[in-house]
């Protein structure tokens, strides 16, 4: 019996004992020997991982479905997942073992990646809000200005804020348009320096 | 008979209080300082007015409106700052003080009113005016910069000379009578500018509008190269330009035009983005 032989058949011969010629090979042949030492030891290990830390199926849905975006595996005709294939007739235990190891690593990555989705998931509506929201921002500062200045006042400052903000709509469409205009990119500064001036006119007299 | 006595008594006494309480007052500082001293004047209502002492004293004379407002004045070597210190019940009208400062010539000034008006003349340090409503004048006035931070108030700068401009109006016109320096910037958004003079010998001159239309109007011996543009408004030169050898954009009628006139010594920019530009000669 050659390597090649023995090891086709080692799946069959994992959990149990080799009987005759196989039996013979293993005696025989210390690379062999070696490689079946291994697997059995994998295959313990990873009941035991498979064991502590057992995945619940929604990690394995999360595992799949991140898979499937990064285009890795294609959705699964059957039912069952790509990860957890439907049992073969030799299921063999140094797979599994494999597979539990798989899981393990995949289960971190989750994991890592759970702790991270907050950050992320802030940073995402934190720039969904700015980008949404930013007139709406700075619309609000004007009312803060505005609030903080006495009523005689206030009337004078929110004509004057809407010219400005007009100016700044005006200069941003402008270079929107135009995105290689100097002029316009001109425009736009100066009337951020204008509302600017209008802000620190206003902060002087809520002092 | 006791009672209309007690009566008149009483309304003597209510007539004395109303005066009192409306009587204007008067009040004077005075503070020696050395070259280059600062000044500042922030008075929430009412006029300032800046001219030049003799020496080196700064004399402030202040008309209080009425007992709603008191002056806070201090001096830290050569820095002197008064500011009119409302008091509960103030209001526009009783809380004006009326300022009138006599400084050093070279004195750096700083005047702050939201309804004004502000006045500076014939000085030459560095002058500060800000305003909301306020009318803003400045004459007479060289080797300065002059800055003037106005909402709606028309700002007004008379013979300015070698002077370092810098005008902010958002409404307010704004008006430029033989102003020259090396730098006169004027950027405003609703209000017109003007420019009457020839531009000097040298300076970098940019007058920005939103809406405000922007008119020059120049002697026909001024030296200076031009570049007026409007982004949706109209231009128009009456003035005999010659034209540039070297534009860096390409003039579309009615819209923009660029030329020099003599030996073009200052730098000219006239822009707008929907206001009007016209270049007259005088």
């Amino acid at each position: 019996m050659t390597c090649t032989d023995f090891q086709n058949k080692l799946p069959d011969m994992i959990d149990g004992e080799a009987a005759g010629e196989h039996a013979a090979h293993l005696k025989a042949c210390a690379l062999c020997s070696d490689l079946v030492a291994d697997l059995r030891a994998i295959s313990t290990g990873a009941k035991v991982l498979c064991a502590a830390d057992e995945p619940s199926p929604r990690v394995w849905a999360n595992i799949q479905r991140a898979l499937e975006a990064e285009g890795l595996v294609r959705t699964p005709r059957q039912a069952g997942g790509v990860l957890v294939p439907p049992r073969r007739r030799w299921a063999p235990a140094w797979l599994v073992a494999i597979a539990a190891l798989v899981v393990v690593g995949f289960g971190l990555l989750i994991q890592q990646n759970r702790s991270a989705q907050p950050m992320q998931g802030a940073k995402e509506a934190a720039a969904t809000t700015r980008g949404a929201t930013e007139p709406a921002t700075s619309a609000d500062d004007d009312q803060q200005i505005l609030a903080q200045l006495s009523p005689a006042m206030r009337t004078t400052y929110e004509n004057n804020l809407k010219d400005v903000n007009a100016f700044i709509r005006d200069a941003n469409d402008s270079l929107a348009r135009n995105p290689n205009n100097d002029e316009a990119r001109h425009f736009l500064m100066d009337a951020y320096q204008q509302k600017a001036m209008v802000y620190e006119l206003a902060m002087d007299r809520t002092q | 008979m006791v009672t209309r006595q007690r009566v008149g008594k009483v309304t003597v006494i209510l007539v004395t209080c109303v005066v009192v309480a409306t009587a204007s007052e008067r009040k004077e500082f005075k503070y020696t300082v050395g070259p280059g001293a600062s000044v500042t004047i922030n008075n929430q209502f009412g006029p300032v007015s800046v001219k030049p002492s003799n020496g080196n004293q700064v004399i402030v004379t202040a008309i209080l409106q009425s007992n709603k407002v008191e002056i806070d004045d201090s001096k830290i070597g050569d820095r002197v700052e008064l500011k009119s210190h409302l008091l509960p019940g103030a209001s526009p009208d009783n809380a004006r003080v009326e300022y009138e400062v006599l400084v050093p010539a070279d004195a750096s000034v700083s005047i702050h009113s939201t309804n004004g008006p502000l006045r500076a003349e014939q000085l030459h340090g560095d002058l500060t005016l800000e305003g909301d409503t306020a009318t803003m004048e400045v004459h007479d006035v060289s080797d300065s910069h002059v800055h003037v931070n106005s909402l709606t108030g028309p700002v007004t700068l008379t013979n300015i000379h070698n002077g370092h401009v810098e005008i902010s109006s958002v409404s307010g016109e704004v008006v430029l009578n033989s102003v020259s320096g090396p730098l006169v910037a004027v950027t405003s958004t609703r209000g017109k500018i003007q420019y009457v003079g020839d531009f000097g010998t040298g300076g970098e001159y940019k007058l920005t509008s939103h809406t405000g239309d922007i008119e020059a109007i120049i002697p026909a011996d001024a030296s200076f190269d031009v570049i007026a543009k409007s982004m949706r408004g109209d231009v128009q030169n009456d003035f005999p330009l010659q034209p540039k050898h070297h534009l860096t954009f390409v003039p579309e009628k009615g819209r923009s035009f660029g030329g020099t006139a003599g030996k073009a010594a200052s730098s000219v920019l006239l822009r707008t983005l929907s206001g009007k530009i016209r270049l007259k000669k005088r």
